[in-house]
C-alpha cells in the first residue's frame, strides 16, 4: 500500500526477526518469565526498492523496559513511531493511553487498552467516508482523512 | 455526509468491538440495527448492556444467516485472528455479497497471505453486492507517509 502510494515498484519483501534475553525474572500478566529466556521480541517486514530496505514496518515487544535496552523504544508502555530519513529527517512518536479503561469496558487491560480504542476509533471514524465512497477495495490512501462527526457531541472528557 | 443515521452492524465484542459500539450508540450520526457476538454468554444480551450504555432493543446474536438477512449500510467486523482467518475472509465476503460495505479491523490487505485468490474473492463479492470493503486494520495501516514504522510494547507492570 504504502509502494503504490508513492508509485514505486516494492520488489521483494524480507523478513527480520530477533530475540533478546531478560537478565532479570518477570512477573508479568502471562506468569512467570525466568531470567535468562526471552524477554524481548523484534520483527520487520521490509519493502525493497531499487535494491534498497526502503519501506520497514517493525514492531518491537519487550515484557519489561529492562530488555533489550539497545533497541527501539518510544513513550511509556506502548506508543507508535514513524521514522522518515530524508530531507527534512522526521521522527514522530504517538502515544495512544486511556485514562480509564474500565470506562472503555476493558478494564483488566493495562498497557494495551489505549491502542484497542485508539484501533476502534479508526474504524468508526472511517464509517461515513466508505459508505460514500464507490464500490470495491478501499484502502487508507484510497479514502480522504476520516475526520470524525459529532465528536463533541459523543466526547467523554 | 447524509443526515440520515448510517445503518451499522456491529460484528463481534471484544475489546475494540465493544467500544465501536458503544461509539455507534453514542453518535447521533450512526443507527446500531443488529448485533454478532460469537460467546454464547453473549447471545441474548441486549447491545447497550455489552457496551456499559442503556439498553438499546437491539439483541445479540450468533446467527450468521440472521445478520446477512439484515438491512445495513456498514459492517463493523471486528473479529479477532483467534477465530481464524478463513472464516473472516467467508464471512466478510458473505456480508459484502449482501450488500453490506465492510470494515474490518483485521490487516487482510497488508499481508502476503492475504493471496491474489482473497482479493479477487473480496472484489468480486463488493461489485455483486455493490459494496465496499476497507481494511482499517490494527497495525501498521495508519499512514501512507511512512519509511519507517516502529512499534514499542510492554505488557508488565
Amino acid at each position: 500500500m504504502i509502494g503504490d502510494a508513492f508509485g514505486v515498484e516494492v520488489e521483494e519483501v524480507r523478513e527480520d526477526f530477533d530475540r533478546a534475553v531478560t537478565n532479570e525474572t518477570l512477573e508479568v500478566a502471562m506468569g512467570t518469565v525466568e531470567a535468562g529466556t526471552c524477554g524481548a521480541i523484534r520483527m520487520k517486514a521490509i519493502g525493497v526498492v531499487d535494491g534498497r530496505e526502503a519501506i520497514i514496518v517493525e514492531h518491537v515487544t519487550r515484557l519489561a523496559h529492562s530488555v533489550a535496552p539497545d533497541w527501539p523504544r518510544g513513550i511509556g508502555d506502548l506508543s507508535y513511531r514513524v521514522v522518515i530519513t530524508g530531507s527534512p529527517d522526521i521522527d514522530c512518536t504517538l502515544a495512544a493511553t486511556l485514562r480509564d479503561p474500565g470506562r472503555a469496558g476493558i478494564g483488566s487491560m493495562t498497557s494495551g487498552a489505549g491502542a484497542m480504542v485508539a484501533t476502534a476509533m479508526r474504524v468508526v471514524n472511517a464509517v461515513p467516508y466508505v459508505v460514500e465512497a464507490a464500490p470495491g477495495l478501499l484502502s487508507a490512501v484510497d479514502l480522504p482523512l476520516t475526520i470524525p462527526k459529532n465528536v463533541f457531541a459523543t466526547q467523554q472528557v | 455526509m447524509s443526515t440520515v443515521p448510517i445503518r451499522v452492524i456491529q460484528w463481534a465484542t471484544g475489546p475494540v468491538g465493544s467500544f465501536q459500539l458503544a461509539e455507534v450508540i453514542d453518535n447521533p450520526e450512526f443507527d446500531l440495527v443488529g448485533l454478532f457476538v460469537y460467546s454464547p454468554d453473549k447471545v441474548g444480551c441486549d447491545a447497550g448492556a455489552l457496551a456499559g450504555r442503556p439498553d438499546t432493543g437491539i439483541v445479540a446474536t450468533s446467527d450468521k444467516a440472521a445478520i446477512l438477512a439484515l438491512d445495513a449500510d456498514v459492517v463493523l467486523h471486528s473479529a479477532s485472528k483467534a477465530y481464524g482467518f478463513d472464516a473472516n475472509t467467508d464471512d466478510i465476503g458473505a456480508l459484502l455479497e449482501s450488500g453490506k460495505s465492510v470494515i474490518t479491523v483485521d490487516v487482510v490487505c497488508a499481508f502476503a497471505d492475504f493471496g491474489i485468490r482473497d482479493r479477487r474473492g473480496i472484489r468480486k463479492a463488493c461489485n455483486e453486492g455493490h459494496a465496499r470493503f476497507h481494511s482499517a486494520g490494527e497495525r501498521f495501516s495508519s499512514s501512507s507517509t511512512v519509511r519507517t514504522c516502529q512499534k514499542n510494547e510492554c505488557s508488565s507492570t
